[in-house]
Parts: C-alpha cells; sequence; structure tokens
C-alpha cells in the first residue's frame, strides 16, 4: 500500500506537469460530450450532430460524462455550453479535463493494488513500475487526453477478481467495462467460455443456475445502462453509432496489424499488374480516412468486409478457448484476456492503434509472472532474502523508469505526439522486454566475464571433507542458472591440484550473487569477500566432469514447480504441520524481539513468504553444525523440511529461554544474600 | 575537459574502486536518475518562464536573450558600454565575462535556427515557440553537459572515499537530491537562469578538491567565479560563487599553513604546499585573463562599475535575510547612510563568516569543507549589502548547493532547507505562473527523499526529540497557510506587502536557525580532530 502511494504520487506529478502540454482533438472530442450529456434530454444523446465529434461510446460512458459535467458547470458553465463551448479552450476547461482524467486514474490504482497485493514486494513494485509509470499511458491519457487509465482499472479489478476465484463479481465488473468502451467486447468470447468452465460446473442444474445467475449479473448491469435507450427505440441508433462499420477497415492512423500487409500487398499488386498492361482502375482511395463515413475497396485482392474480420479474430482466438474450454485455470486468465486483445487489434476492423494498450497493460501482470517462470524457479531463500528483494526492486524499477522518460522526453519534445502513436507502444513494450533482458544479461555477463564477482551456481562440499569451509560463502565459484537444462559449471576457490580430493555433495542450491562487497585484508595479503547469495532452487547433480578449470555438472531440479506447490498447499497434513511452525516462529520471533527491536523486519516475513521457504530462510539464520545444514538441504520433501525446521525453532527457542532463567534465577539468590546480609 | 582530467586522474588513483562500482550496477541507477532528472526539466520547461507577454521590460528570459542579441552582434569591446547599438539601460550586460562568452555561443545556435529571435534592435521582447523552444534547450544543454556531469563526478569522488560499504541506493538517492532540486530546477527551467552553470562549475570545483587535483579546482572555481559576478560584485542574480570565494582561499591555505608548520617531513606535504601555491597563482591568473582581454579592448574598470553597482541600497523586495526582515522594526535605510550601511554589512558577513572559516584553517577536512561552505555562502545570504552582493531570493541557490552536497549527512537540515527555500521564491514564482510546477516539484521532491528503498536505512537515524515533533509540524501549517492565504486573499491596502513579508519572516527565521545549527555542528566536527592533532604534536 504504501509502495502504491509513492508509485502514484511520482506518476501524479508528472502527469501535473504535463498538464500544458500537446492535446489532441480527443481533447475537445471529450469536452463536447460534457456538454452534450449536460444540456440535452438523454433522448437525443445518440442524435446530436452539433460538433462532428458524435457520441460513439456506450451509456455508461455517458453517464460518467454527465457526473463529470456537474462539476465542470461549477468549474466554468461555458465548458458544458454546447454552441458557445465549440473548441473552447481556456485554462479553466484545461484544468478540469485533465484533472479529471487524474483523478478517474484512481480506478486503475485500485486495480493495481487488488492484483499485486499478494505479491512480494519485489514482484509488487515490479508490477507498479509496468503500469502506474506506463509511458503508454502518460502519452495516451494525459497529453493526447483519453480516460485509458480509469477503463483498463476496470479491466484489472475485473481481472483481480477472477484470479481470485470470484467469478461473479469478475464477470459483472466486465460487463460494466463492456458498458464504458465496447472495443473492450474482444475478450468477451474468452470471458464467455472461462466463466461457462470454470463458474457454471459442478453438475447440470447446479451449473444451470449458476449460469442464469451470473447471466442475470451481467444482463442487469446492460439493461441498466441500454433501457432508456430501448425505450425510447433508438437502440439501432446506438449501434450504428457504436460500431461504424461504415469506416474504413484501418483507422487514421493506422494501427501495425494483419491488413497493413494486405493493403500494401494490394497496392504493390495492384501497381505491377497496371505495369503489365491490364486494365486496373488505378488505386485512388486513400485508407487513412479519419471520419465516420471512408471506405475504400481494395483493387486486387478480395474485399475484405467486417464478418471476415470478425471470423478472423475468433480463428486467431480458437486455441486459446480451447485451451480454456479444456483446463479453465483461473491464473491464466490474465495471460488469455491479453492474448485475446492482441488478436482482436491484429484481425480487427477499424482497430485504432491505441487499441494496444488493451493488451499492454495486462501484459504487464503477465511479464510479472513470466519473468518469474523465465527465471524458472522459485525463490528459495538460504541467505537473507529480504535485502535482495530490494536490491531487485530498485534496480528494476530505475532501468523501466529509464525507458519510461526516454519515451516520453523524445516523444514530448517532437511534439508531434499524433494520436498516442501505435509505434510508440509498441517500443514501448519492446522496451519493457529489452530492459528486463538487459537487466538479466547484465548480471549473467558480468559473472562471465569476472569470476570474483558472481557466484552462480553452488554446490556444497561434502562435510567430512571440508567441513571446516563454510560451504555456503565459498568464493570464486561462478556459474550461470540461465537455462532450464543448463549445465552448471562449477569451479573451487582452491587450487587445483586439490581438485581430485574434494567430493561434492550430489545436492546443491543454485544461487545467485546480490551483493559483493570486500571485507578485511588479512595481513597476509589475502582478501576476504562478503557476498550475499540469493537461492533459488534446489538441485541433484547427475553427472560432473572436468572441462577446462571448471567443473561442469549435468543437474535436474529437486523443487516442486509452481502447479504442484499449489496442489500440496491443499494437503491438510501440511497445513498442520505450517501451521504449526508458524506458531512455533513466532513465538520464537516474540522472544528475541523483547531482546532487541530490529526483529520487526522478519515478521513481515513470516506473514509474506511462503511457508516451505521460510523453513529455509530461519535455519540458514542458526548457528547449527554444517551436518544439520546439510541435512535440511537434503530434505527435498516439504513436509520432512518442516518437521525438522520446527524442531530446530523450537529447540532455540528453548535454548533461549534457558538462557533467561539463568539470570533470573541469579538475581534472586542475589536477593537472597541481601536479605541474610540485612539480619545481620 | 576539465572534467576527463579529473576522471582520468580519479582512475588511476582509486581504479579498484572504480571497478566495484561498475560492477555493482552504480552506474545503470546513475543513468536512470540523470534521465529521470532531465525528463522533469523537460516538463518544467514547457511552463511560461519570466516575463512572459510582460511588455515592455519583460523578465530575465528577455535579459538573456538581449544578451545574445547584443554578442552577436556587437565587437566585443562594446558589450559592457554604453553605445548606440547597445543600450545599457535596457537589460544591459551585468554578468562577468564568462556569460557573455556563453551568451555569445547560445546566440551563434540561436541565429542558426531562427535568426529573427537575436536579430539587432527588432528582436527586443520577442516571443515565439520557436525561440522558447531554442532558448528552453540552450538551459537544458548546459545542465546536462556541465551540472550533471560535475554532480555525478563530485559523488564518485565522494563516494570512493567513503569505501566500498556505500550502497548503491545511497548514491542514487542522493544524486536525485542533487539534480532533482526543485529550487534549482524551478528557476532555471521555469523562471529561465544559467545557474547550472555556475552552481555546476562549482560542485566540480569541490569535488576536485576531494580528488586533491587542486589546480583543477582552483581552475574550475574561477570560472565559476567569472561566470557570475565575483569580485566584479554587482546586481541582479549577482554572482553566487563569490559567497564561496573566501570560503576557498581559506581552505586552500589551511591545507597549505600546516604543511608549513609540521615542518615538511615527506615530500608529499611540499608538493601539497606547491600546489596549493601553483592553485592560488592559477586562479588569480585565469582572472586576470579573463579580465585583461576586456582591458584590452576596454577599460577594465569599465568592466567592474557594470558589475559592481551600489545604488540598489542594502535590501530590495523582500528577500529572507537579516536586514530585510529586522527592517520591520528598524528602518535601516532611513537611520543610516549607505556607506555606514555598507560598512555594517561587511562587519556582520565577515563575523558571520569567520568562525566557520577559522575551524577550516585548523582542522581543515572533507566534510568540514562543505561545512564551512554552506556556512559562508549562508553568511553572504543573510548579512551582505543588496548592492554589493546583490542578494536576492534566487541567491538562496548557493547554500542550498553545499547542503545537497551534504544531503546523506544532513537529511533532515537539507529537507529543511529546500522546503523554506522554496517557499522564500514563492511570490516570485506566482508572479511567473509557475504555480503549477511548483506544487508538482515539491511533492515529487518530499516523495522522492521518502523513496521506499531509502527509507529502512534513515528511520532509525532521525530520532526526534519532544520539541521538534512539535514545533516541526507546526511550523509546515504556517507555512502551508501562508500558501493558502497569499493566493486566495487580498493584502490590506495599507500593507500592500503584508503577505510577503510575513513569508519571508518565516523563511528567515528558518534559515537563521539553520545557518547557526550548521556552524554548531561543523565546531562540533572539527573537535575531536582537533584533539587528536594535539596529541600527535605531543
Amino acid at each position: 500500500m504504501e509502495d502504491l502511494f509513492w508509485f502514484a504520487g511520482i506518476a501524479t506529478c508528472i502527469k501535473l506537469l504535463l498538464i500544458p502540454s500537446y492535446r489532441s482533438s480527443d481533447f475537445e472530442v471529450h469536452r463536447h460530450w460534457l456538454a452534450l450529456t449536460s444540456s440535452l434530454p438523454l433522448s437525443q444523446w445518440y442524435l446530436n450532430e452539433t460538433s462532428p465529434w458524435t457520441l460513439d461510446y456506450p451509456p455508461l460512458f455517458a453517464y460518467f460524462q454527465r457526473f463529470l459535467s456537474i462539476f465542470a458547470y461549477f468549474v466554468d458553465p461555458k465548458i458544458v455550453n454546447l454552441h458557445q463551448g465549440l473548441n473552447y479552450n481556456a485554462n479553466s476547461v484545461i484544468y478540469f479535463q485533465r484533472l479529471s482524467v487524474i483523478v478517474s486514474d484512481l480506478c486503475l490504482y485500485y486495480g493495481v493494488y487488488r492484483l499485486s497485493r499478494n505479491f512480494g514486494v519485489w514482484r509488487r513494485r515490479m508490477l507498479l513500475v509496468l503500469i502506474v509509470w506506463s509511458p503508454a499511458l502518460f502519452i495516451v491519457d494525459h497529453m493526447h487526453f483519453q480516460y485509458n487509465g480509469f477503463l483498463l482499472g476496470f479491466l484489472l479489478i475485473s481481472l483481480s477478481f477472477l484470479e481470485e476465484g470470484r467469478d461473479l463479481s469478475g464477470g459483472f465488473v466486465f460487463a460494466l467495462l463492456l458498458c464504458l468502451k465496447h472495443l473492450f467486447v474482444m475478450a468477451a468470447p474468452v470471458y464467455f467460455v472461462y466463466l461457462l468452465r470454470h463458474y457454471c460446473r459442478g453438475g447440470f442444474f447446479r451449473g444451470f443456475g449458476r449460469f442464469l445467475m451470473m447471466g442475470v449479473a451481467v444482463g442487469m448491469v446492460f439493461v441498466l445502462a441500454f433501457a432508456p435507450f430501448l425505450y425510447y427505440g433508438q437502440i439501432e441508433q446506438v449501434i450504428h453509432r457504436l460500431f461504424p462499420f461504415g469506416r474504413g477497415l484501418c483507422h487514421a492512423y493506422w494501427a501495425p496489424n494483419f491488413w497493413v500487409f494486405y493493403i500494401i500487398i494490394d497496392k504493390g499488386l495492384a501497381f505491377m499488374l497496371r505495369k503489365l498492361g491490364l486494365n486496373i482502375k488505378a488505386p485512388v482511395a486513400s485508407f487513412t480516412g479519419g471520419l465516420v463515413g471512408d471506405s475504400s475497396p481494395f483493387v486486387v485482392l478480395p474485399q475484405v468486409t467486417p464478418l471476415i474480420t470478425f471470423i478472423s479474430v475468433l480463428v486467431a482466438l480458437s486455441p486459446c478457448l480451447i485451451k480454456a474450454w479444456k483446463e479453465p485455470r483461473r491464473e491464466l486468465i490474465t495471460r488469455w484476456v491479453a492474448y485475446a486483445y492482441t488478436c482482436g487489434f491484429v484481425f480487427g476492423w477499424h482497430v485504432h492503434e491505441k487499441a494496444s494498450l488493451h493488451f499492454v497493460v495486462p501484459l504487464a501482470v503477465v511479464a510479472v509472472q513470466s519473468l518469474e517462470d523465465a527465471r524458472h524457479y522459485f525463490l528459495l531463500s538460504i541467505g537473507f532474502t529480504a535485502q535482495y528483494s530490494k536490491v531487485a526492486a530498485s534496480n528494476a524499477s530505475r532501468s523501466i523508469d529509464k525507458g519510461d522518460t526516454k519515451i516520453t522526453t523524445s516523444e514530448f519534445f517532437s511534439k508531434t505526439a499524433k494520436e498516442g502513436g501505435a509505434v510508440v507502444v509498441g517500443v514501448v513494450e519492446m522496451c519493457y522486454l529489452v530492459v528486463l533482458l538487459v537487466t538479466k544479461k547484465n548480471e549473467y555477463n558480468s559473472g562471465k566475464r569476472e569470476e570474483k564477482d558472481l557466484i552462480g551456481v553452488l554446490l556444497v562440499r561434502d562435510a567430512a571433507e571440508t567441513a571446516s569451509v563454510s560451504p555456503m560463502l565459498s568464493p570464486g565459484v561462478a556459474g550461470e542458472s540461465g537455462e532450464r537444462s543448463a549445465k552448471i559449471p562449477v569451479s573451487t576457490s582452491d587450487g587445483k591440484n586439490q581438485h581430485e580430493l574434494i567430493q561434492w555433495h550430489t545436492r546443491g542450491v543454485a544461487a545467485r550473487a546480490l551483493h559483493l562487497s570486500r571485507g578485511v585484508e588479512k595481513p597476509s595479503g589475502r582478501v576476504t569477500y562478503i557476498v550475499v547469495l540469493e537461492g533459488l532452487c534446489r538441485f541433484s547433480v547427475q553427472e560432473l566432469s572436468v572441462r577446462g578449470t571448471y567443473y561442469t555438472a549435468r543437474v535436474a531440479r529437486l523443487d516442486m514447480t509452481k502447479i504442484e506447490m499449489e496442489h500440496a498447499e491443499q494437503d491438510p497434513d501440511l497445513i498442520a504441520l505450517s501451521r504449526q511452525f508458524k506458531a512455533t516462529a513466532m513465538e520464537l520471533i516474540s522472544v528475541l524481539e523483547q531482546k532487541q527491536k530490529t526483529v520487526g523486519r522478519t515478521k513481515v516475513l513470516l506473514e509474506t513468504v511462503p511457508v516451505h521457504r521460510l523453513a529455509d530462510i530461519f535455519v540458514a539464520s542458526f548457528e547449527i553444525s554444517f551436518e544439520e545444514h546439510l541435512s535440511m538441504l537434503d530434505s527435498v520433501d516439504l513436509k520432512v523440511r518442516l518437521l525438522k525446521a520446527t524442531e530446530l525453532v523450537d529447540r532455540h527457542l528453548q535454548s533461549i529461554r534457558v538462557a533467561e532463567k539463568i539470570p533470573q534465577k541469579v538475581e534472586g539468590q542475589l536477593s537472597q544474600k541481601e536479605f541474610l546480609l540485612r539480619q545481620q | 575537459m576539465e572534467k576527463k582530467r579529473g576522471k582520468k586522474k580519479f582512475i588511476k588513483d582509486n581504479g579498484d574502486d572504480l571497478w566495484w562500482q561498475l560492477k555493482s550496477g552504480k552506474v545503470a541507477s546513475v543513468l536512470c536518475v540523470s534521465v529521470f532528472a532531465i525528463l522533469v526539466r523537460v516538463l518544467v520547461s514547457m511552463h511560461p518562464y519570466s516575463g512572459a507577454g510582460d511588455a515592455p521590460k519583460y523578465g530575465d528570459y528577455e535579459a538573456q536573450r538581449h544578451w545574445m542579441e547584443i554578442t552577436l552582434n556587437t565587437p566585443i569591446k562594446e558589450w559592457y558600454r554604453n553605445t548606440t547599438s547597445n543600450n545599457l539601460s535596457y537589460w544591459g550586460l551585468d554578468y562577468p565575462p564568462l556569460t557573455a562568452y556563453q551568451s555569445y555561443a547560445h546566440s551563434l545556435v540561436l541565429h542558426y535556427f531562427h535568426p529573427d529571435s537575436v536579430a539587432l534592435y527588432a528582436s527586443r521582447g520577442h516571443e515565439s515557440s520557436l525561440g522558447k523552444l531554442l532558448m528552453r534547450w540552450t538551459v537544458l544543454s548546459s545542465d546536462m553537459f556541465i551540472f550533471f556531469p560535475a554532480a555525478i563526478y563530485f559523488l564518485t569522488v565522494y563516494y570512493a572515499s567513503h569505501g566500498s560499504s556505500s550502497r548503491k541506493e545511497d548514491l542514487a538517492w542522493h544524486l536525485a537530491m542533487i539534480l532533482l532540486n526543485p529550487c534549482l530546477v524551478l528557476i532555471d527551467h521555469g523562471h529561465f537562469q544559467y545557474n547550472c552553470i555556475n552552481l555546476g562549475l562549482t560542485v566540480g570545483a569541490v569535488a576536485a578538491i576531494f580528488s586533491k587535483n587542486d589546480l583543477v579546482a582552483c581552475v574550475l572555481f574561477s570560472l565559476a567565479l567569472n561566470h557570475k559576478q565575483a569580485v566584479h560584485v554587482k546586481v541582479e542574480p549577482h554572482n553566487r560563487a563569490l559567497f564561496f570565494a573566501a570560503d576557498e582561499f581559506i581552505f586552500c591555505t589551511g591545507i597549505f599553513c600546516p604543511s608549513l608548520w609540521e615542518v615538511p617531513q615527506t615530500s608529499e606535504s611540499i608538493s601539497q604546499g606547491l600546489k596549493t601555491r601553483v592553485g592560488g597563482f592559477g586562479n588569480i591568473h585565469c582572472y586576470m585573463v579573463a579580465i585583461s582581454l576586456f582591458s584590452k579592448f576596454s577599460d577594465g574598470g569599465k568592466v567592474l562599475s557594470r558589475l559592481a553597482p551600489f545604488e540598489r541600497g542594502i535590501y530590495e523586495d523582500y528577500v529572507a535575510n537579516f536586514w530585510c526582515t529586522s527592517s520591520i522594526i528598524i528602518k535601516w535605510k532611513r537611520l543610516f547612510t549607505t556607506q555606514s550601511l555598507k560598512l555594517f554589512s561587511l562587519t556582520a558577513t565577515v563575523l558571520s563568516a569567520l568562525p566557520s572559516m577559522i575551524q577550516q584553517i585548523r582542522t581543515p577536512s572533507d566534510r568540514g569543507f562543505l561545512y564551512a561552505m554552506f556556512n559562508s555562502s549562508f553568511a553572504f545570504y543573510l548579512f551582505s549589502f543588496q548592492g554589493l552582493l546583490a542578494v536576492h531570493e534566487k541567491s538562496i541557490l548557493l547554500p542550498l548547493l553545499p547542503a545537497s552536497l551534504l544531503a546523506l549527512e544532513e537529511p533532515l537540515l537539507f529537507k529543511w532547507l529546500t522546503c523554506f527555500a522554496l517557499f522564500s521564491m514563492y511570490p516570485l514564482l506566482c508572479r511567473d505562473q509557475l504555480m503549477l510546477p511548483y506544487m508538482a516539484l515539491l511533492v515529487l521532491f518530499i516523495l522522492m527523499y521518502h523513496s521506499p528503498s531509502r527509507k529502512r536505512v534513515s528511520s532509525h537515524g532521525d530520532t526526534s526529540s519532544g520539541w521538534k515533533k512539535f514545533v516541526m509540524p507546526l511550523l509546515v501549517v504556517c507555512s502551508l497557510v501562508l500558501h493558502f492565504i497569499y493566493l486566495a486573499l487580498n493584502p490590506p491596502e495599507k500593507y500592500p506587502y503584508l503577505f510577503e513579508a510575513m513569508i519571508m519572516l518565516l523563511c528567515s527565521s528558518q534559515f537563521v536557525f539553520l545557518a547557526a545549527y550548521a556552524n554548531m555542528k561543523q565546531w562540533k566536527l572539527g573537535c575531536p580532530a582537533s584533539i587528536e592533532n594535539v596529541k600527535k604534536v605531543q
């Protein structure tokens, strides 16, 4: 929550600074709608043609504009004057409209908050950066002028409901969204299939009942929105306004989609055939007319009708729909929705370049998860994770911030901000990916170049052999944990001649160096380094061979995957065990807290980090024998691990208690002595 | 160029540390913060400049543009003279020569892209969107090429001396504090001035001193001096760098003297002494070069008199300094002649700057130097003569600079000073219609100050006493109320400047308090060191 405030605060400052910047004709469009909805009765809303910018959003958005116009009237009555207000551009209207966008972005923040509240610190900040600081939203909403943040907020809220399993609310919010802006309809098939299979299950009757319930919820929204127009008998007019198929295949500013290629091929063919002497009508019509009524025929290739685009969207969607039908899993819904919007963007009829926002933003949610996928591993912490998350988050956030600012600056200064710019958004998206890659690459590259610096993977040496050397922190071991099946080179800090002596433990941990600092230089000239590692995953060594100066090992992953973990979490035994562990751990913390006040951070960990990882963290921080550490590492099974951890924590707790009792006893004795002395 | 030289030297000295800084991703975070700072500057520069559309005199924007026009179209010897083509009463050039050269360089750019905006006579009061864009770019580019590298150079040196224990977050935070200082951004990119150049040169000089490149430091510093009135004391945005001048000198002698006293045991201390001496000469020499260039063409006296007019009186407008504040009770202007006032202010300034200078002479140290810089510039801000040292609200940038360099050690002082410095500029910025960026940047600054990654580190540092807990919110509330009153209410006719006076009173009380605190701190800083010194001697 605190993070959210901070990120949103920074974003708001930037938005405020953007107030006097360039604004497109959409600014006047929205101002006109304010005037239209406030000065005309409901029955005239979809008929009026005072300005070329007729109302072409669904009714709920019109109601929203009506709501805003109440305040607009207080700010400056001229804003809502249908005729005098045309092209009005005084400061009052600029400030009012800009501020209305900034305030309505609260909706977006709420959506992000809902989505990210169960995330760890690192992922949450990542998501906040990607969405709250999204340069695409800055440009389109706060320069070009639209309410995308507000609308996407609804989408995110809906998705967060679905991810939580509250399908009814999710469907309801999505229906609201559809009535606010109909272009979000591209995801409707996915929603439909998913809700049908996920929500309406459990036998025919129960399923049917739920289907009805969903139908009522969604239908209610639509009725609420459209009923007045149904009453006035204008429903056809409304539909016509919402879906102006008379407009061309492409928007005034081409969206970079499939049809661009189609048009280019058509033009090229026409040109060539004419050169060959065929009598073909020269391509005259431009495809770039933005207003209603423009459409242009293809010369050579078959005409594209709305129906064809509709079918091609459905075809493109089908793999995702089939998947959703077969296996409706709630953690995948965001991904599917993002995919659906991409399909709509690529194959849709008269797509606005701004529509790319619809998939860029949900994709950000996926990206945060797939980043983890890309890492292949859970965060399994053996060292202290808390520090890591901070470092990584700030690092990542700043890198992305860089991308953000660059684009915004260049875009802004060229002052050709045009219409949001699909190209820009494309670049934005690319930028995220590139930046993420760069951040990762840097980490790995630096590891390759300087083995001093990065500890990729550690194999723990056999206890009997090198019990004296701290197993977790042997410097100079370089490796790569990049690929899933990657071969993992390992080297040792000791010289080559000792290689033969070393017996490798068969299990190890993939880890990454987070922080390396130079420690004390000893008189002998040897320098100690302090390395902070983040453990990623346990593995077992299958094959070990020497190649060059490094060892190379083939390893297999031992820890459970995310899905397995979810299954395991529902095991009652495990739940009982983890409860017990948490209770003991809590007790230990509260005992420690009385002694020193810095334990607060650990307490936070207890609430946020998954229990299996907690067990590792706790055990790692105890001063116990090497063998015990090793046995903990070896216990791959969750239950065994938890049992062991509970036992260790308990032991620690007892020892603290005993230690506390001794001074108390001494005190007691002392007072006795005093008593005796006084008596004498 | 100086910067490069400094860097090279630095690499030689601290190659290992630099390697480590590259490794740990500090470069990336520095880059990100810088780019973000540029974005903020760009956004601010969209807003109006001072005197926009306000004929016939316009504001600082027109002054700078006019200088470009003059330097481009008249021969160099006429720049500071009243001639037919150069009417000195209309924004005559009254900054030191380096500013004139800089104006000339910028005028070439403007002339190339938009000749109309710098045409002689015809361009007076020229306002166009292209002209504004170009002018804004000149500030932005000077900021990017002088202030940014200087700040980064400073931090590299500063953190290298702190060892590898420094955290990446701290570095990034500190850089953000220096670069995103709302006062500097608003004055340079909103109001329109080129403070970034002389402040940047000063920061570079400080960094050079820290990395023991005394010669480079002297050159940079005299360049800064030459950019805004130094010894050529004068009016208007008068030279800021002079505030540091005395200080710098003291620092140099401070290093020099001990090496004499201790009877140079090592060759190192001798060379140190020599270097300083050479540096001192370099300083004077540079200065001479700049002046002599002019004395060739015109008489140097002309330049000096342009730069140091005393006719302005002891204070002007409402500046949150001592004279102005106390004039509410004592009418200085009525009671004394200008001559005696000059004497008063000189004594007061020297007296108030003296303690910190003495401290630096006795125990020169890097940190102490920053404190001394802060203290002496504050002394000048608070006590110097309006005509002599041209103090006005923008001069607060000068004490603010060392404070921002000290931000990591004195976060609370820095925050407090920044907020009130910004507040003291509030009437000026209101006049310039920069309310919106004012608010946005203030909030941005406070958010940056409390950045999540920073918080956990410093939270235990600010253990505030009950007294502080009570007074600080009270002051914040006071200033917020004043903000509101100034905007919303009209002052009574009898006292048209009532609200300005109130703002000034509040700010100057804070400034005096902060200056006293910093002086104390500096002396405390020196104590243990001096004891050690005594022990060594024994």
